[in-house]
């Protein structure tokens, strides 16, 4: 294939909307943090300060994402692999683990603490897709190499614990699987452990379970496991249609907790309104729509199943971070590709952006145009 | 290489597209449910914990007398309070407010810059007019609280019926429990944005919401004639040391209480509120709460009942007590009253007469009457506590029950369902709902209750109403009730003098004594009922414990009601006379001592020296009036 023009931008809309994105969410980052960070640390732009540099930083990475080639990664997918799943096991090293809320979820890196799960979800993409390309997922035995690494990733950040990434890795695994070919008798099959392991926690761990139902009736317990979905709802509620305005939240006066990350979505209900939401994530809509069409004319088949499965992790994180904010599953914390206060996050999506951009700048015609192949 | 057909992975692609696309849809529609459809619902939610409120406590409303005499009142006063590191510029701050709270600019000044104060009280007992002048300044850090207090103008007056509050303004007995919904008004308050902690927002513009002022409540109580009663049963009180005396005036007409007393009591003011045993021992209003046995009292009923039901014979005889059903039932008058008639046997408040009519009516009549008189069933009086009375059930009265019945023994009442269904008697047999408020109107003077009388039942007729009425009237004018007398005015009424029961047996020595007395006043017709409950001493007769006390009440009411005499006083031989010395003679020297100086009297003791007298030798005393003396 000819290789046009590298430094240009290939898919505009694209990398524009994740760049829109990604300073949208430092707006409301600021709207709904100023107060908290003026009061916890005196400075309004605490978290907005760290955000941007992690912004500037991540489209650096974006842009040189650019020039990698594909198939180098393919080639290194199982040091990337074992490397983020040490990242993984690092968070349970003392001292090097940081604890939160009662999760470790974090390495302290001496400048920044970064999430290691969030590397974890797109290592485990290029090395599915690197899987997929070998040996598509029509045969079962095909897929125990995949399901292993699934495994291996999952009960990592299961111990964290971190039930909502798991969720999220899972489902994306599911989404490749089924792109690779796999028969619904093999999901069938994948089902049977996983069915095993719901019933097992709500044998083992009842309360555990009648606390993550919670959610169901927040207000049985509105100081306790409901308080954080009461408080959402009343973003959500006070906004309405059209919302209070940009900068006119309520809840973010100290009453719900994380409205900065994970509940950034509900700041945007609260001061935008049902209207501001939908246009937001309308913009998700149109990312995983470029991503699977990239997918789609991708080259050769491991840019289509690694295209496809960073698209498939920005669009199932934010279902389920939506999911969260509106009481559909239970509360538990999932950032906002893009949008939610964090570093580590907006530097991969935006390094996912990159690869996506680098697949489109290479693809004319897909492969799955040939006949042959 | 494992092939996979192309427009399989193609159609694989779009699937799961339109799977995340639905996805999202399915989303926007929870949004939407949540923001558009339930979202008023939430955001009224979200509102009370945005928001900080203060209170400003209603004033309760006033309590009137029927002519609006206002007995409870209100009053809010405000206490301002700053907090000092919430104000940027002290000094103009304290220029605003100075003149408001009438304070010295440059004192004011220093005490806003005190530091290291989260609050300081700047002033107290602010108005109404100061506390709107301060808000329009919106000077930020300065805080308003309301304090309102309930005030009785009058302190230890009709304190059983007006009832008190407790320290958050919630009527606690009296009107006050009885009729809180009307009195307690809708409380306003200030609502400030906070955030979580409770920290005032920047943006915050502070709201107020002012409050409404209960009802005023007008009651059927004539100042002046509480004044009256109140006085009577004071002075029965302490002059006969007695547990408690009460005081009770209705209008026969209507129902309508005129006056309602009790004494002891407390000072509305200054309520023993750490004392409950006393609190709640002083709240109760014994006129409707406690049950008594009336005793001669109650013959007004059972005459009435008798002459309905033509139960009355030409003649009596009394030899000092009755055998029914070979049990002896004694007359007070152990030498018995002989031959009488029946208006004279109500003169002499003869038992002999009252049990004959008992019996000769019969049980099941007589307990029918009682029904239709309310006897053993509420009045329904707007008086929290009332209580029924006691009767023994009707299958398992006897003859020697009804007997006893009939003068008013084996029986309790409450003094309201005495006064009510005598009341009835007087009016010619309307039994009506006795009641203490007249009508309740708020603050734009519109009426939101108000009381019309109303009749429960007929009891007698009224043509036996009018004879009874007339000896009635002979009671005082010629018989034990003399010393309710005026001169000049007709006036009705019936003695009472009751052992107590105690534990099912007479108890020794403890009467209560009482007086039933009604007389017209103007178009009303006045019935007033007046018990002592245990005086001590030898005098426990109602004639002389309790009938001067109605007389005098009846006395002050004709002159406050300016109601001339209809009698010409010197017919009826009033004057003057002194109580001779009685101690030491025997009971026929004494007599023959009080007919000599022209007075009726009580005796106690059948034989015997004279060993005490009421009152003492030497007093003035009305001619023909009721004395007593005591034998050993």
């Amino acid at each position: 294939m000819a290789v046009e023009n590298k430094w240009k931008i290939h898919n505009k809309l694209l990398v524009f909307s994740a760049i829109f994105l990604a300073l949208f969410g430092l707006v409301m980052q600021y709207s709904a943090s100023c107060y908290s960070a003026e009061r916890q640390f005196g400075d309004a732009f605490y978290y907005v300060k760290k955000q941007a540099i992690a912004l500037v930083f991540a489209i650096v990475v974006l842009y040189a994402v650019k020039f990698i080639k594909t198939a180098w990664l393919k080639k290194w997918r199982y040091v990337i692999l074992a490397f983020s799943a040490i990242l993984l096991a690092l968070v349970f090293v003392p001292k090097i683990g940081v604890e939160n809320y009662g999760a470790k979820r974090w390495i302290n890196l001496g400048f920044t603490t970064m999430q290691p799960s969030d590397v974890a979800k797109f290592a485990l993409v290029i090395f599915i897709a690197g899987c997929l390309d070998k040996k598509s997922s029509l045969k079962f035995k095909n897929m125990i190499p995949i399901l292993i690494a699934t495994t291996l990733v999952c009960g990592l950040i299961m111990l964290e614990p971190n039930m909502s990434v798991t969720m999220c890795v899972g489902m994306v695994v599911l989404i490749m699987l089924f792109v690779g070919g796999c028969d619904y008798k093999h999901f069938l099959v994948m089902a049977v452990p996983v069915v095993a392991g719901v019933i097992a926690l709500i044998l083992i761990e009842p309360y555990r379970v009648k606390r993550l139902m919670a959610f169901i009736d927040p207000w049985a317990s509105p100081l306790g496991e409901g308080y954080q979905l009461i408080q959402s709802y009343y973003a959500l509620g006070s906004g309405g249609l059209f919302g209070l305005g940009l900068f006119n939240s309520r809840q973010k006066y100290l009453f719900l907790t994380f409205s900065e990350s994970d509940f950034i979505l509900s700041i945007v209900g609260e001061e935008l309104g049902f209207v501001g939401l939908v246009l937001v994530l309308c913009v998700f809509i149109i990312i995983t729509a470029q991503g699977l069409k990239i997918a789609k004319n991708a080259d050769n088949r491991f840019d289509s199943y690694l295209a496809c499965g960073i698209t498939s992790v920005i669009a199932i994180q934010t279902l389920l971070n939506v999911a969260v904010i509106s009481g559909s599953i239970p509360p538990t914390g999932i950032p906002l590709p893009f949008i939610s206060n964090g570093g580590t996050s907006l530097v991969c999506f935006m390094a996912g952006i990159g690869v996506l951009e680098n697949i489109a700048s290479k693809s004319q015609r897909g492969y799955l145009n040939h006949k042959i192949y | 290489m494992d092939k996979i057909s192309h427009f399989s992975i193609k159609k694989r692609f779009l699937a799961g597209l339109i799977l995340i696309v639905v996805a999202f849809f399915a989303l926007f529609a929870r949004l939407f449910y949540i923001q558009v459809l339930w979202g008023t619902t939430l955001q009224y939610k979200a509102y009370d914990q945005w928001t900080r409120d203060l209170p400003f406590r209603a004033d309760r409303g006033d309590i009137t007398d029927v002519n609006g005499v206002v007995l409870a009142n209100s009053t809010t006063s405000y206490t301002l309070y700053a907090r000092p590191n919430e104000m940027k510029d002290v000094d103009y701050i304290a220029s605003a407010i100075a003149d408001i709270i009438d304070m010295d600019k440059s004192k004011l000044a220093e005490k806003l810059s005190k530091k290291g104060v989260s609050e300081i009280t700047v002033a107290k007992n602010l108005s109404k007019e100061q506390m709107l002048a301060l808000i329009a300044t919106d000077v930020n850090g300065l805080y308003l609280t309301a304090n309102s207090d309930r005030y009785y103008n009058y302190g230890n007056f009709l304190t059983q019926v007006l009832g008190f509050t407790n320290s958050d303004g919630v009527g606690q007995s009296g009107v006050e429990l009885y009729y809180d919904e009307y009195l307690k008004g809708v409380n306003g308050a200030s609502y400030t944005q906070t955030d979580l902690i409770g920290r005032q927002l920047n943006s915050n513009v502070t709201t107020y919401v002012d409050s409404i002022k209960g009802m005023t409540t007008a009651l059927t109580i004539d100042y002046y004639m509480q004044n009256f009663a109140q006085k009577a049963v004071e002075d029965a009180q302490t002059k006969y040391s007695a547990k408690s005396a009460s005081c009770l005036i209705m209008s026969a007409k209507t129902g309508a209480i005129k006056a309602m007393a009790s004494a002891p009591t407390y000072d509305l003011n200054d309520i023993p509120r750490d004392d409950m045993d006393l609190l709640l021992q002083g709240s109760r209003n014994l006129l409707v709460t406690d049950t008594y046995e009336p005793g001669s009292t109650f013959k007004i009923l059972t005459s009435a009942i008798g002459m309905t039901e033509n139960a009355i014979k030409n003649s009596y005889y009394c030899g000092g007590g009755s055998v029914v059903d070979g049990q002896r039932i004694k007359c007070w008058r152990s030498i018995g009253h002989g031959s009488q008639d029946f208006q004279h046997g109500i003169q002499n408040s003869c038992n002999c007469v009252f049990m004959d009519i008992a019996l000769t009516v019969g049980k099941d009549k007589m307990y029918s009457y009682f029904e239709k008189f309310g006897l053993g069933a509420k009045t329904n009086v707007d008086i929290t506590g009332e209580a029924k009375g006691i009767m023994l059930p009707v299958s398992s009265v006897q003859n020697v029950d009804i007997a006893r019945i009939g003068f008013g023994q084996a029986i309790a009442v409450t003094p309201i369902q005495l006064a009510t269904a005598v009341s009835s008697v007087i009016n010619g047999g309307n039994l009506y709902t006795p009641y203490i408020v007249d009508k309740i109107t708020d603050v734009k003077g519109n009426v939101a209750y108000s009381h019309t009388p109303t009749v429960k039942n007929t009891t007698v007729d009224s043509s036996v109403a009018a004879t009874l009425k007339e000896y009635l009237y002979s009671v005082v004018s010629e018989g034990g009730g003399k010393n309710a007398y005026v001169p000049g005015y007709n006036i009705g009424g019936k003695t009472g003098t009751a052992q107590k029961y105690e534990n099912g047996a007479i108890a020794r020595g403890k009467y209560i004594s009482s007086f039933i007395g009604f007389a017209d006043v103007g178009d009303d017709t006045l019935v007033c009922l007046l018990l002592v409950d245990e005086p001590q001493g030898y005098v426990y007769y109602g004639s002389i414990v309790a009938a001067p006390y109605v007389g005098e009440i009846f006395s002050s009411i004709f002159a406050y009601k300016n109601i001339k005499p209809t009698l010409n006083p010197d017919d009826l031989g009033y004057t003057e006379v002194e109580m001779p010395y009685l101690l030491g003679m025997n009971i026929a020297d004494a007599i023959v001592a009080l007919k000599k100086a022209g007075l009726d009297y009580e005796i106690d003791g059948e034989s015997g020296k004279v060993t005490y007298q009421f009152p003492s030798a030497g007093q003035k005393v009305r001619s023909s009036s009721v004395v007593m003396f005591s034998t050993s």
